[in-house]
C-alpha cells in the first residue's frame, strides 16, 4: 500500500511537487495555528521544538538552496557558501551598528536595510569568488576547482577573523521582543519572523526558477550546458545569476541568523554551511525543492531528536544536545549509504548517476 | 611546458593569469641559472673554472668555505647567517650542477634549522637554556667534507652522486643530534619537518595516488593518538583513570595496535563512502572528522560513552616508553628513559622513509596502475576489469593507518592529547603540503613539508638585520685577517644600515600592522587557503609534481587551448566566452604524452 502511494506520488510532475510541498506546509502551519486542540495532546515542550525545528530549517533550506543550484549547474560543491552567508552576516552587523538612532524607532526599516545590504554584499562577494576562484578552472579536472573552494572558504573566514583580530562582534538586539502564544508554544516574533521570512524567500526563488527566462535558462544549463550554449544561452552569465541568487538567499540568511546569536565570528559560517550542504544532499543535490524539503528534514532530526533523549532521560539529553553536530553528520553519511541521491532526489539522481 | 596559453583565456582576468603564469617562469629561470646576469661579462672566467677537473673545483671551493667555518664563531653576532655564508659560498664556487645545488640547498636548510633557537616554553623536558654549542657547528664542517667525499667518489669511483651525498647528509645529522642536551631544542624543528612528511606521505596515498579528497585526516591522526595515548596512560592528573593503561608498555607493540585501530576505521568508514562520487567524500570525510573531535569533547564520563577520553581537558601524563634499546657510547647515546627530540626525530624520519619507499614501490605496481587509471577515469577503470571499491578502500586503508601511525608518534612524544590538538586545520595543512608540493610525488611532499613546516619555522627567528649584520661581520672582521682595525674601521661606514635595518621577523612585521601574536594560527590558515586558490589557478600540478600528473595537466591544457582556438571562431559574440567540450575528465588515449614512462 505505502509502494502505491509512493509510486503515486512520484508520478505527479516535478515542478508541481514543489508548491505541493510548500502548500502542504502552509496548511500543516495554519491547522496547527488554528486547531488548537489538535496539538493539544502534544507536549508543550514538543510543540515549543516543532516551532524551533521550523525556524532552524528555514534557515538551513535558505543556505542549502546555494549549495544545491550552483552544484546544478557546474556538478562543483561551492565549499565557500558558507562564507558567503557569514559575509552577508557581517553587512548586516554593518547596518545595524551605523543606525543605532533608528534600533528603537523604525526597527523594521533597519532590518530591511540590514537584509538588503547583506543581500548585495553576498552577491558582489559570490561573484568576485566565482570570477577568481572558479571561472579559470572551469575546464580543470574535479579535483581542481573543488580544492580551490575549499582554500577560498579558509580564506574568507580567516580573512574576517584577522581583520576583526579574533574579536567576536557583538550583535545589537535590534528585533522588538514580545512573542505570542501558538497551541501550547511561546512564539518569539523573532522565530515567527525568520519561518514567515524564509517560506517567503523560497517561494519567491521557487517562482522565479518557473517562471522567468532567466530560470528556464538556469534549468537548461543544468541538464546540459553544451546545448544550452548552443541554443543560445549565455553559460557564462546564467552561472553567474546562479551564484548571485544562491548568494543572496545566503546573505538574507547571513541577516536572519544573527538575529538569534549574540556575537558573529569570520568562522561561524561552517558550521552552517556543512549543515546547509548536509540538507542540500539529504533532500538530492542538484534538486532545488528537495534543497528545501531537506532543510527542514534536517532541523526536525537535530531538533527532535535532542529532544528524544531528553524525554528518554535528561541526562542522556544533555549528552545528546553535545552531539548535535554529529547527528547531523551521522544523517549525511547514512543518506549517503542509502539512498545517495537523496530522499527526494529521485529524477535528478537517476539522470546524473 | 605549453606557456601559450594566452589563447584560451581571452579576457582580462585571463591575461593576468597568464602574467602570473609567465611571472613564474621567469623566477624560475632567474634561479635555475645565477649566472645569466653576468654571464657576458664573466664568461672567460666561468669557462676557465668550469673546465678545471670537478676534484679540483671541490677542492678551490673548499677553501674559503674551511676558512669561515674555523674562525671563532663567538665574534660573530648571528650564527645562523654565519652559517648560510659558508655554505653559500661552498654553493657559488663548487656549483656543479643543479642537482647538486639542490641538494646543498636542502642542507643550507637543514644546517640553518638545526641552528635556530627555539624557546624554552615549547618543550614539556629539558634544560631553559640553550647556548649555541659544538653540536651544529661541527655540522657545518662535517657535510661540506662529506659531500666533497660523496663528490670524489663520485668521479673517481662512479659512485651514485645523489645517493651518496644523500646517505652520508644522514648519515652525519645524528652526529649533531646526539651531542649534548643543547642540539636537542633544535632538533624539535627537523621533528616537525620529518613528521609532516610521514603525514604529507600518507595523505598523498589517498589523495595523489588514488584522487580521493580525503578532508578528514586529522580524524584518522586522532584515532592514533588517543588509542595509543589509553594504551600507555600511566596516570593522569585528576580523576581520570585510563581504562586501558599498560605500564611499561612496549612502544612497538602500542603502535602497531594504534595503527590497525586507525586503519580498521578507515576501512570502515571507507566501505560505505568509497561506493559515492569523490565530491561526496569530500564532505563525508570532513564530517567524520568533525564527529571524531565532538566524540573526542564530549566523551567525558557524564553520559553514554563512559569516560573515554576525559573530554576537553584531554589525557595527560602519558608515559613514553623509548622506542630504542639503550645505547651509551659516551659521547652518543640512545635510549634513555624519555624519548628525546632527536630520537623522535629518527623514529619519524625512518617512519617516513619506510612510507615513501613502500608508496612509491606500490605507485610502480598493478596496484599503483589501477589507482592512476581510477583517479583518471573511474568508469573506464572499471570498464577494464579494476575493482575499483577495492583499491580505493585500499589507499584509503593506507593513509588512514599512517594518520594512525602520526598520531601514535605525536602522543609518544608530548605525552597529552587533548580535542583542541585535532582541528581541522591539521587536515588542511597536511593537504596544503600535498597539493603545494605536487599530488602523487614523494618528492613533492618532501618539499612542501619544507616550505609549510620548516621554513616558517625558521624565518621566525631570521630578520633582515640579522642576516646582513652577521654577514657584514663575517666579511669585515674575517676577510681581512691580521687587520681587524681597518675591518673596524670600514665597518662603521656601513653601520648605520644595519641600524636602520628593521629587526622584526615575519611576526613581528605582522604585529606591526595590528596582528596580534595569538593570531598566527589564524593569518596561517588564511594564508594556506590563499595558497590552495592560487597554486590551483597557477600551478595545479604542484611545485614538483610526478611527471604523469604533470603531463595529465599539460595535455589538459594543450585540449583547452585547441577547443577554445576552434571556439572562439566559431561561437562570437552572443554567447560570451567559448564553451569548452566536456573536460572534466580527459578522454584517456592510449601512446598520448600521459603514458610516457616514467622518468625518475
Amino acid at each position: 500500500v505505502v509502494e502505491a502511494v509512493l509510486a503515486r506520488f512520484r508520478a505527479i510532475p516535478e515542478n508541481l511537487k514543489t508548491p505541493l510541498y510548500i502548500i502542504g506546509t502552509f496548511i500543516l502551519a495554519y491547522l496547527l495555528i488554528e486547531y488548537t486542540p489538535l496539538i493539544d495532546p502534544i507536549p508543550p515542550i514538543w510543540q515549543q521544538q516543532i516551532v524551533n525545528a521550523l525556524s532552524l530549517g528555514g534557515l538551513y533550506a535558505l543556505i542549502a538552496i546555494g549549495y544545491t543550484m550552483v552544484y546544478g549547474v557546474l556538478q562543483m560543491i561551492n565549499f565557500a557558501h558558507g562564507e558567503i552567508f557569514m559575509l552577508g552576516a557581517f553587512a548586516g552587523l554593518w547596518v545595524f551598528n551605523q543606525t543605532t538612532d533608528l534600533h528603537d524607532n523604525a526597527a523594521g526599516l533597519v532590518i530591511l536595510m540590514a537584509m538588503i545590504a547583506a543581500m548585495a554584499w553576498s552577491g558582489i562577494c559570490a561573484l568576485a569568488l566565482e570570477r577568481i576562484a572558479y571561472r579559470p578552472l572551469r575546464r580543470a579536472p574535479r579535483l581542481v576547482p573543488l580544492i580551490s573552494a575549499i582554500g577560498a572558504s579558509f580564506f574568507l573566514a580567516q580573512l574576517v577573523n584577522v581583520i576583526l583580530r579574533g574579536r567576536p562582534q557583538p550583535v545589537p538586539r535590534v528585533f522588538p521582543e514580545g512573542s505570542i502564544q501558538i497551541g501550547d508554544a511561546e512564539v518569539d516574533y523573532i522565530r515567527l519572523f525568520l519561518i514567515v521570512m524564509s517560506f517567503v524567500f523560497m517561494l519567491a526563488l521557487f517562482y522565479f526558477i518557473r517562471l522567468t527566462r532567466t530560470g528556464k535558462s538556469i534549468r537548461a544549463i543544468a541538464e546540459d550546458k553544451d546545448v544550452a550554449a548552443l541554443m543560445g544561452i549565455n553559460v557564462d552569465r546564467t552561472i553567474q545569476i546562479t551564484f548571485l541568487l544562491g548568494a543572496i538567499l545566503a546573505g538574507a540568511a547571513g541577516v536572519l541568523y544573527s538575529l538569534f546569536i549574540p556575537t558573529l565570528t569570520g568562522t561561524m559560517g561552517f558550521i552552517p554551511g556543512l549543515k546547509a550542504f548536509t540538507a542540500a544532499v539529504v533532500g538530492g543535490i542538484g534538486n532545488i525543492p528537495g534543497a528545501m524539503v531537506g532543510g527542514y528534514f534536517l532541523a526536525f532530526a537535530e531538533t527532535l531528536g535532542v529532544q528524544a533523549a531528553f524525554e528518554i532521560d535528561p541526562e542522556l539529553g544533555a549528552e545528546a544536545s553535545g552531539y548535535k553536530d554529529a547527528i547531523a553528520f551521522t544523517l549525511l553519511v547514512l543518506v549517503l549509504i542509502f539512498r545517495p541521491y537523496g530522499i527526494f532526489g529521485e529524477e535528478v539522481g537517476k539522470k546524473r548517476a | 611546458m605549453s606557456t601559450g596559453g594566452g589563447d584560451f583565456y581571452d579576457d582580462n582576468w585571463g591575461r593576468f593569469v597568464n602574467s602570473l603564469r609567465n611571472a613564474r617562469h621567469a623566477v624560475g629561470s632567474a634561479i635555475a641559472s645565477p649566472f645569466r646576469g653576468v654571464r657576458p661579462a664573466l664568461q672567460p672566467l666561468v669557462d676557465r673554472w668550469v673546465s678545471l677537473d670537478p676534484r679540483v673545483r671541490v677542492l678551490w671551493a673548499l677553501i674559503p668555505t674551511v676558512l669561515v667555518l674555523l674562525f671563532p664563531q663567538e665574534t660573530t653576532s648571528n650564527p645562523q647567517a654565519f652559517s648560510l655564508i659558508g655554505v653559500g659560498l661552498f654553493l657559488l664556487l663548487g656549483a656543479i650542477s643543479p642537482v647538486t645545488t639542490l641538494v646543498l640547498l636542502i642542507v643550507a636548510v637543514l644546517i640553518v634549522i638545526n641552528m635556530r633557537e627555539v624557546p624554552s616554553e615549547l618543550f614539556s623536558s629539558g634544560p631553559g637554556e640553550y647556548p649555541l654549542d659544538t653540536g651544529p657547528e661541527i655540522l657545518l664542517i662535517i657535510l661540506p667534507v662529506a659531500i666533497a667525499v660523496a663528490y670524489a667518489l663520485h668521479v673517481w669511483k662512479g659512485a651514485d652522486f645523489r645517493m651518496l651525498c644523500a646517505i652520508l647528509v644522514l648519515a652525519s645529522l645524528p652526529l649533531t643530534l646526539a651531542l649534548g642536551p643543547s642540539a636537542e631544542p633544535r632538533t624539535f624543528v627537523l621533528f616537525l619537518v620529518a613528521f609532516n612528511i610521514l603525514l604529507g606521505l600518507g595523505l598523498n596515498v589517498v589523495v595523489g595516488y588514488a584522487g580521493l579528497l580525503d578532508l578528514g585526516f586529522v580524524a584518522f591522526f586522532a584515532i592514533g593518538g588517543y588509542a595509543w595515548a589509553l594504551m600507555s596512560t600511566e596516570a593522569t592528573g585528576g580523576d581520570f583513570a585510563a581504562p586501558l593503561g599498560i605500564i611499561d608498555a612496549n612502544f612497538w607493540i602500542i603502535t602497531i595496535v594504534a595503527v590497525f585501530l586507525a586503519a580498521s576505521v578507515g576501512v570502515l568508514l571507507g566501505i560505505p563512502v568509497l561506493r559515492l562520487r569523490g565530491d561526496y567524500l569530500a564532505i563525508v570525510t570532513l564530517g567524520f572528522g568533525e564527529i571524531i573531535r565532538i566524540i573526542a569533547t564530549n566523551a567525558d564520563g557524564e553520559g553514554v560513552p563512559g569516560n573515554l577520553t576525559n573530554g576537553v581537558f584531554g589525557i595527560r601524563q602519558i608515559g613514553n616508553p623509548n622506542p630504542f634499546p639503550e645505547i651509551d657510547l659516551g659521547l652518543f647515546s640512545i635510549g634513555g628513559e624519555l624519548i628525546s627530540h632527536s630520537e623522535a626525530f629518527w623514529l619519524t624520519m625512518v617512519c617516513a622513509l619506510a612510507v615513501g619507499f613502500v608508496s612509491e614501490q606500490l605507485r610502480n605496481s598493478k596496484v599503483g596502475r589501477a589507482w592512476e587509471a581510477i583517479r583518471e577515469d573511474e568508469e573506464v577503470a572499471q570498464g577494464m576489469g579494476i575493482n575499483t571499491v577495492h583499491y580505493k578502500l585500499l589507499a584509503f586503508g593506507m593513509g588512514a593507518a599512517i594518520g594512525g601511525l602520526g598520531g601514535a608518534i605525536r602522543t609518544s612524544h608530548f605525552s597529552a592529547v587533548t580535542p583542541a590538538d585535532f582541528q581541522l586545520i591539521v587536515s588542511i595543512n597536511v593537504l596544503a603540503i600535498v597539493i603545494i608540493g605536487g599530488m602523487g610525488s614523494v618528492r613533492g611532499v618532501v618539499l612542501g613539508a619544507f616550505i609549510l613546516a620548516g621554513i616558517p619555522e625558521i624565518l621566525r627567528d631570521v630578520t633582515l638585520k640579522s642576516i646582513v649584520d652577521g654577514g657584514m661581520n663575517i666579511f669585515f672582521l674575517h676577510f681581512i685577517p691580521g687587520l681587524p682595525e681597518l675591518g673596524e674601521a670600514l665597518q662603521a661606514g656601513p653601520v648605520w644600515i644595519v641600524e636602520n635595518l628593521p629587526d622584526a621577523n615575519l611576526l613581528g612585521i605582522a604585529d606591526k600592522w595590528g596582528l596580534a601574536q595569538k593570531q598566527g594560527q589564524e593569518l596561517r590558515l588564511m594564508l594556506f587557503g590563499l595558497l590552495l586558490v592560487i597554486m590551483m589557478i597557477v600551478r595545479p600540478q604542484g611545485l614538483s609534481p610526478s611527471p604523469r600528473r604533470q603531463a595529465e595537466v599539460e595535455m589538459i591544457e594543450e585540449e583547452k587551448a585547441e577547443e577554445a582556438g576552434e571556439a572562439a571562431g566559431f561561437h562570437e559574440g552572443a554567447l560570451g566566452e567559448p564553451v569548452g567540450g566536456d573536460l572534466q575528465q580527459p578522454e584517456p588515449s592510449p601512446g598520448s604524452a600521459r603514458y610516457r614512462s616514467e622518468t625518475e
